[in-house]
């Protein structure tokens, strides 16, 4: 068990520089996932992590020790990949034994360890088999039992689930939940689904573009987040953003929709200011008060799943407007519809897509 | 019945012509072979059928089976150096040129396939020269390095020759099978490399644990194709060592030794039936080699899905 910790991590391959001065820290025990979209860097910052890939400019440190120039088994960390990675040629006991026995163990002490991993992961029965004979759930489930025995101080996963099918992807996320809170051992989930981000996480790092956006707790990062791109990102289905700008209204500052609504604000922004205003699907109601943010437009689609209705709306200027509404609603297409949001439930961006507070 | 279909013509269109090909090229020269094989020809040119007097001939007479059993001999060796050699060679330069990073890779790949396109004869041709003890370069740059009195007339000598054109014959073609070795490296994916790294193997430990088991089919494929290469083999001593195969039959291997059989050499007459019994051997011997291999090598051989 370790902590970790990232200062000004660069990494460039060639010319083309994938990571820009990355900082990070990671507690002992901490599960952190790092969630944004495909080609933003994850799994090259993992893999930086790993020691499999050399870092071109920056410290990192595992516990205590400076880990740039370690090896992957002397920074002892233990990785489960997309692809599983078993090797095709050794039966399940030989997949988990492979590590160890390079690390020079004795031949009981490996025993001991495989059949008590195996055990907690119920793969017993499938310890003579090879990797071709088994299902997909039953590999995943191998890979991170090979991962375990090594007993190692940090956990790497790289999009374990991705490759699985939605039943048992929700299953083995549950399963790896439960086995890092028995292990407790310090664990880094790469993502690109935010749902795996928001359920597993103690903490989550949104990266996007090589840079990290927010680091924070799923709660933090779906109440503040700190910018536009961690808004949209975080949450399902994804924020609404509309248009909006501040003009001045007897001496006070307000803000403007494009539909002439406006709302009071505190903060001092510059008259003539583009901003972007940020509703939850979620947070948008059929009802509402008369001090609420409204909204108005024409119904182009209506997903009913029983217990939640999607309702899509449009609004000249703006990409389709997302409303969740809790239980069944019969609504039909063509109508007009109308939109409240609490006030306090709002999201304000600036032009260079910063978080403003309201208040 | 009226509902019975008519006959599929459309199917034999389209079978038809790979049939005829096939049969016109293949088939029907080999079954003509055997058959030519069975019988005598008479000194007045008549052909008389014999059976099988021409496999005894050939495996007991003296005076054939001197000749033959040598050819064999040597061609098993000329095999063998292909498969200690040539193979393993393929095998450290294919490892070599798939390493990350390597810079040049497919230069040095490119390089290392170039002498395969050659004819055989300029190879032989060029060998030749290279090795002359009168005008190679050979005696001279020993002799520049202090190495000179390690020179010998290699092709000329009954002890060295075939083991000399054995490893020219080698230098030519180890591109080959390190083609095709490298081909089935590279399709090992990467992740798997790297589930290793982080397992704590070495470089050489993920060589011979991981990637080695992985491609020995591609291995078990490339002796196979070695060994039926070599015992058709015949152009490179033709064109080194001519009809003779010398010095004194030293390296005669079943392709030279039917050539002779069957156009005559010098003052030896050829026989068109004892030929044609040559060649049945040699296609039967091929043909058990490859059995073997299908049926006891292969079928323990397990191809693993990647
Ligand atoms: N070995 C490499 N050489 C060059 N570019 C690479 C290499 N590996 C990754 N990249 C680039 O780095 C970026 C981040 O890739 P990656 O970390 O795999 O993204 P993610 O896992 O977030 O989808 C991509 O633009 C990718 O093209
Ligand atoms: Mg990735």
């Amino acid at each position: 068990m370790a902590s970790l910790s990232l200062r000004k991590i660069n990494k460039r391959f060639g010319k083309v520089h994938v990571l820009h001065d990355l900082d990070l820290e990671i507690q002992d025990g901490e599960f952190v996932v790092f969630v944004g979209p495909s080609g933003c860097g994850k799994s090259t910052l993992l893999r930086l992590i790993a020691g499999l890939e050399t870092i071109s400019d920056g410290e990192m440190r595992i516990g205590d020790h400076i880990v740039n120039d370690l090896s992957p088994r002397e920074r002892g960390i233990a990785m489960v990949f997309q692809s599983y990675a078993l090797y095709p040629h050794m039966s399940v006991y030989k997949n988990m034994a492979f590590g160890l026995k390079i690390d020079g163990q004795n031949k009981q002490q490996i025993d001991q360890k495989i059949r008590d991993v195996a055990s907690k992961l119920q793969l017993d029965s499938l310890l003579d088999r090879k990797p071709g004979q088994l299902s997909g759930g039953q590999r995943q489930r191998v890979a991170i039992g090979r991962a375990i025995v090594r007993d190692p101080k940090v956990f790497l996963f790289d999009e374990p689930l991705s490759n699985l099918d939605a039943a048992l992807r929700l299953k083995m996320r549950i399963e790896i939940a439960r086995l890092q809170k028995v292990l407790n051992t310090t664990t880094i989930y790469v993502t690109h689904d935010q749902v795996e981000a928001m359920t597993l996480a103690d903490k989550i790092v949104v990266m996007n573009g090589g840079h990290i956006e927010q680091v924070g707790a799923p709660m933090e990062l779906y109440n503040a987040p700190q910018n536009k791109f961690v808004a949209g990102f975080i949450g399902s289905p994804a924020m609404n953003f509309l248009v909006a700008g501040v003009s001045t209204d007897n001496n006070t500052n307000v803000i403007t929709l494009a539909n002439g609504q406006t709302l009071p604000t505190q903060q001092h922004l510059k008259h003539g200011t583009q901003l972007t205003l940020g509703i939850r699907p979620e947070h948008l109601s059929l009802y509402g008060a008369e001090t609420d943010l409204a909204i108005e437009g024409q119904i182009e689609s209506v997903e009913r799943m029983g217990d939640i209705t999607y309702i899509y709306f449009s609004m000249p200027g703006h990409d389709l407007i997302t409303m969740a509404q809790q239980g069944d609603h019969q609504l039909p297409i063509g109508q007009i519809i109308r939109a409240y949001a609490k006030p306090e439930k709002i999201h304000l961006f600036d032009e260079s897509g910063k978080a403003i507070k309201l208040s | 019945m009226a509902s019975r279909s008519r006959f599929p013509w459309h199917i034999l269109v389209f079978i038809l012509p790979g049939f005829i090909i096939y049969t016109l090229f293949s088939a029907w020269p080999l079954l003509d072979t055997m058959f030519l094989s069975l019988f005598k020809q008479a000194s007045s040119g008549e052909r008389v059928f014999s059976g099988l007097a021409n496999y005894q001939e050939l495996l007991s007479d003296p005076h054939l089976s001197e000749g033959f059993w040598n050819a064999l001999w040597n061609n098993f060796k000329f095999f063998l150096v292909h498969v200690l050699v040539q193979n393993p060679i393929g095998l450290l330069l294919a490892a070599l040129l798939s390493l990350k990073g390597l810079h040049g890779a497919k230069t040095y790949r490119t390089l290392i396939f170039i002498p395969t396109l050659l004819s055989v004869v300029v190879i032989g041709f060029t060998w030749q020269l290279i090795l002359s003890p009168l005008w190679g370069i050979t005696p001279n740059f020993l002799k520049s390095i202090g190495l000179g009195t390690w020179f010998q007339p290699w092709l000329g000598q009954e002890h060295t020759a075939l083991l000399t054109l054995a490893l020219i014959s080698v230098w030519q073609f180890v591109g080959v099978p390190m083609m095709l070795i490298y081909a089935s490296l590279i399709a090992i994916p990467d992740e798997l490399i790297d589930a290793a790294r982080v397992d704590g193997a070495s470089a050489m430990r993920i060589f011979w644990q991981i990637k080695l088991p992985l491609i020995v089919p591609t291995l078990g494929l490339v002796t196979i194709l070695t060994f039926i290469g070599n015992f058709n083999a015949f152009d490179l001593i033709y064109a080194v060592k001519g009809v003779l195969a010398g010095p004194n039959f030293s390296t005669d291997i079943l392709g030279s030794y039917f050539y002779r059989t069957f156009f005559g050499a010098q003052s030896s007459l050829g026989s068109p039936t004892m030929g044609a019994t040559v060649a049945t051997v040699m296609f039967l011997i091929i043909l058990m080699g490859v059995m073997i291999y299908f049926y006891v090598v292969q079928r323990r051989i397990h191809r693993y899905q990647l």
